[in-house]
């Protein structure tokens, strides 16, 4: 999608929402909160905290379009929501200095200004990459990987597949996407990974 | 090691890179996020009908329950959801340690600090057995042979209540200034 385009759906998304279109508060939960989530860990806040605070924050962002974003074109939405996302991670750490005030280590400041588009741009790859997978493939994922790591025993029986046809299509998965994200420049992690 | 009928994947060979788990691991969400994370946007779009409603009706000093089921009806909302996700037990009954929610849902609503006050007042001074509050506030709006009327239906919701809590005992007040004073936080610390 090239940046106008991209702008346009992000301002119809706001326009959507002050006109209270159900499907336009799923679309801001989905588009958006993987980042929030990406973003909030990436800048210190321990799970389940940063899980805590991308629901929360999904409902106080969203309550504040209606009498705080004024439409634009130039895609501004987005850096709205991500000036939004930047204050909750920077109100955490402040409550939780004030909170931890004894302690001799500070806790990492919030990242701010340019690195927000690298997190969203970095969930976006990912969900390029899952784009690719079946829905097979991609519920052994969540299983194995995302949620509560299932067996393959479990994700066999779940599936009705076999253990070991399992087995092999984690490990399918997981080289396929390896490839997909080792050449997409979004990725920054395996950069910082190889130091 | 083993191999697969279906796969010329050495099975046990590979192992994932550290950067990757971790990238699907952040990037992603884990599905039970993904559906709190949808429930959060559907409350806010609760509390958007609620607000639209709140915008066609006027003030009227009838407890909070009423309030927010007529706002619930017009708004075509579902309350209990709304109230468990702003984590407001019982809006009958406020307490000093539900005051902050229940103004919290008020603010977002769309309700002004001194209508907020006026509305836990007159729901404490319900559940205390004070059950005319709308009729004598009407009076007050509106006028009397006695009285004037006063300049708004809030102030009139005031004066109805400033006479039923003179009746109140010392502890009675100490709990209802406690519930004030977190209504009054809540709103101090709009962001």
């Amino acid at each position: 999608m090239s940046g106008g385009r991209e702008a346009e759906v992000y301002e119809k998304l706001a326009a959507r929402i002050k006109a209270r279109e159900e499907s336009a508060f799923r679309d801001f939960a989905r588009l958006f909160s993987p980042f929030m989530r990406t973003y909030f860990l990436d800048n210190g806040i321990p799970q389940p905290h940063a899980d805590d605070l991308v629901a929360d924050s999904v409902t106080d962002i969203l309550l504040r379009v209606e009498g705080h974003y004024q439409e634009r074109s130039d895609g501004s939405f987005r850096a709205w929501v991500m000036e939004c996302v930047r204050n909750v991670a920077a109100g955490w750490h402040r409550k939780h200095r004030l909170k931890t005030d004894a302690l001799s280590d500070d806790p990492p400041s919030p990242d701010t200004g340019g690195s927000e588009p690298a997190h969203l741009a970095e969930t976006q790859a990912v969900r390029d990459a899952l784009s690719s997978l079946n829905e097979i493939d991609r519920q052994i994922l969540e299983m194995r990987e995302l949620g509560g790591m299932w067996s393959y025993a479990e994700i066999a029986r779940d599936l009705d597949i076999s253990e070991a046809a399992a087995r092999v299509r984690h490990m399918r998965l997981l080289q396929r996407l390896e490839a997909i994200l080792e050449n997409d420049p979004r990725i920054k992690r395996k950069e910082r990974a190889a130091g | 090691m083993m191999k697969h009928a279906d796969s010329n994947v050495v099975v046990g060979a590979y192992e994932a890179p550290d950067w990757l788990r971790e990238t699907l691991r952040v990037a992603s969400m884990p599905p039970e996020l993904r559906e709190r994370c949808e429930q959060a946007a559907l409350r806010a779009l609760d509390v958007a009908r609620l607000r639209a409603a709140r915008e066609r009706t006027g003030f009227v000093a009838v407890p909070l329950p009423a309030w927010f089921r007529g706002l619930a009806q017009i708004g075509g909302v579902e309350l209990a959801p709304l109230l468990e996700w702003f984590g407001v037990p019982d809006l009958s009954r406020p307490t000093p340690e539900t005051a902050g929610p229940i103004s919290r849902l008020a603010r977002e609503v769309a309700f002004q600090l001194r209508e907020t006050l006026a509305l836990l007042r007159t729901t404490v001074a319900h559940s205390l057995g004070y059950t005319a509050i709308p009729l004598l506030a009407a009076a007050h709006r509106y006028g009397t042979i006695d009285a004037p009327a006063a300049a708004d239906p809030v102030a009139a919701a005031e004066q109805t209540l400033a006479e039923v809590e003179a009746l109140y005992d010392d502890e009675k007040r100490i709990v209802l200034r406690a519930i004030l004073d977190a209504a009054k936080r809540e709103y101090d610390d709009t962001h």
